[in-house]
C-alpha cells in the first residue's frame, strides 16, 4: 500500500516526526515513502524540528505548586461528601456498569416492542362516535377519557 | 485514593504535595496565566478532597484527576496575557556567547506567543501529549474524546504552529 505525501504529514501532526511512536500499520509505507520522496523527508526534518521546538516551550516555576500546598496544609479542608445510597441512588444507577452492554440494550429493545404492541392493543375498547347529547352522555359513562378527547363533538350543550 | 476517601488528611496532603507541581504545569499550559492555573489547581484539589468518598477507579488516578484540572481550565474564562515569557524560568542554554542567548530567548517569545493563539483544547492536547508523555488514547480519556479527536486537535495545532513559526523550522532542519 502506497502513503500519499499528504497523508504522511497528517500522520507526522497526530504522531509526532518518531515513526516509532505510529501505529504499526502505517510504518512500513511511511519508510517506503521516506526511501523515495525527498519532500517527505523534508516533511519529516520540519515535523522533527517543531517536537524539538514544542518540547523547549518553559514551564515556568515551582513556588505556585509550593504557595499551593502550604495554603491547602494551613486552611481546615471542608467536610467530605459521604455516599448515601437513599440520596444517590438515581447518581449510582447511572453509575452502573454492566458488561457487556447487550442486556442494557436488549432490556431497552423489549420495552420499546412492549410499548409498540400496547400501543397498538385497544385495551380501551372502541371509540364510538356520537352525534347526540345523549349519545355523548353515554359514551362519557362507557368509555374513558379518550373518548371525550376524540369524539367529533363532545359536549355539546356546554356551548351557550 | 481508598485512604483519602476515609477521610484521611495526612494521606490527601501527601498526594497533593505529589499532584499539584504536576497540574499547575499542566494548567499553566492550558490557561497561560500561573495565577489562574494556582486557583484552578487548588479548586481541582479541593474537589477531590471533598468527592473522594464517591471515587470510583474506572481510569488511572492521573488520568482521572488531568481531566478534572483539564475541564476546570476549559469551563474558566481565559484572562489575558498569556504565560509572561519574562516570569518562566531560562531554559538552560549551553551556548556561550550572548547573541545565540538573545536569538534562543526571542525563538521562545514567538513560541509561546502561537502556542497563545492556538484555541484552549488545541493547547491541552499539545501539553498532554508533548509535556506530559501522555499517549494519544490517555490524552483522549484525559480530554473526555475520542482519540481521533485527539489527533484532529493535533493536526490543526501544529499546522497553526507551522504557519507560525515556519522560518524558524527551517533553521532548525538545516
Amino acid at each position: 500500500m502506497t502513503m500519499s505525501l499528504r497523508r504522511f504529514q497528517r500522520l507526522l501532526d497526530a504522531h509526532g516526526a518518531d515513526l516509532a511512536h505510529w501505529p504499526a500499520s502505517q510504518r512500513e509505507a511511511a519508510e517506503r515513502l521516506l526511501a523515495g520522496d525527498a519532500a517527505a523527508v523534508a516533511a519529516r526534518a520540519r515535523a522533527r524540528a517543531l517536537d524539538a521546538l514544542i518540547l523547549r516551550e518553559p514551564a515556568g516555576s515551582d513556588a505556585g505548586a509550593a504557595r499551593l500546598v502550604r495554603a491547602l496544609e494551613t486552611r481546615p479542608l471542608p467536610p467530605q461528601r459521604r455516599h448515601f445510597l437513599w440520596r444517590q441512588w438515581p447518581t449510582e444507577l447511572l453509575n452502573l456498569e454492566f458488561t457487556p452492554a447487550w442486556p442494557r440494550l436488549a432490556a431497552l429493545a423489549g420495552l420499546a416492542a412492549l410499548g409498540f404492541i400496547l400501543g397498538l392493543t385497544d385495551i380501551a375498547g372502541p371509540i364510538t362516535t356520537a352525534s347526540s347529547g345523549e349519545e355523548t352522555a353515554s359514551i362519557l359513562a362507557d368509555n374513558d377519557i379518550g373518548a371525550v378527547v376524540f369524539a367529533p363533538d363532545p359536549l355539546p350543550e356546554a356551548r351557550p | 485514593m481508598l485512604r483519602i476517601a476515609t477521610g484521611d488528611e495526612p494521606a490527601f496532603r501527601v498526594l497533593a504535595r505529589r499532584y499539584a507541581p504536576l497540574a499547575l504545569r499542566l494548567a499553566r499550559r492550558v490557561m497561560g496565566s500561573s495565577a489562574d492555573a494556582e486557583e484552578i489547581v487548588q479548586e481541582a484539589l479541593l474537589r477531590l478532597w471533598v468527592n473522594a468518598p464517591r471515587w470510583r477507579p474506572v481510569a488511572s488516578f492521573r488520568t482521572w484527576f488531568y481531566r478534572v484540572v483539564i475541564n476546570l481550565c476549559l469551563n474558566r474564562k481565559r484572562r489575558p496575557p498569556f504565560l509572561p515569557i519574562e516570569d518562566a524560568s531560562d531554559p538552560v542554554d549551553p551556548a556561550p556567547d550572548a547573541e545565540a542567548g538573545i536569538e534562543r530567548r526571542e525563538v521562545d517569545r514567538a513560541l509561546a506567543a502561537a502556542v497563545a493563539e492556538l484555541p484552549e483544547r488545541q493547547r491541552a492536547a499539545i501539553a498532554l501529549t508533548y509535556h506530559e508523555g501522555f499517549s494519544n488514547a490517555e490524552t483522549a480519556a484525559a480530554l473526555g474524546t475520542s482519540v481521533s479527536a485527539v489527533e484532529t486537535l493535533l493536526v490543526r495545532a501544529k499546522r497553526t504552529l507551522r504557519q507560525r513559526l515556519g522560518p524558524m523550522l527551517d533553521i532548525g532542519t538545516k
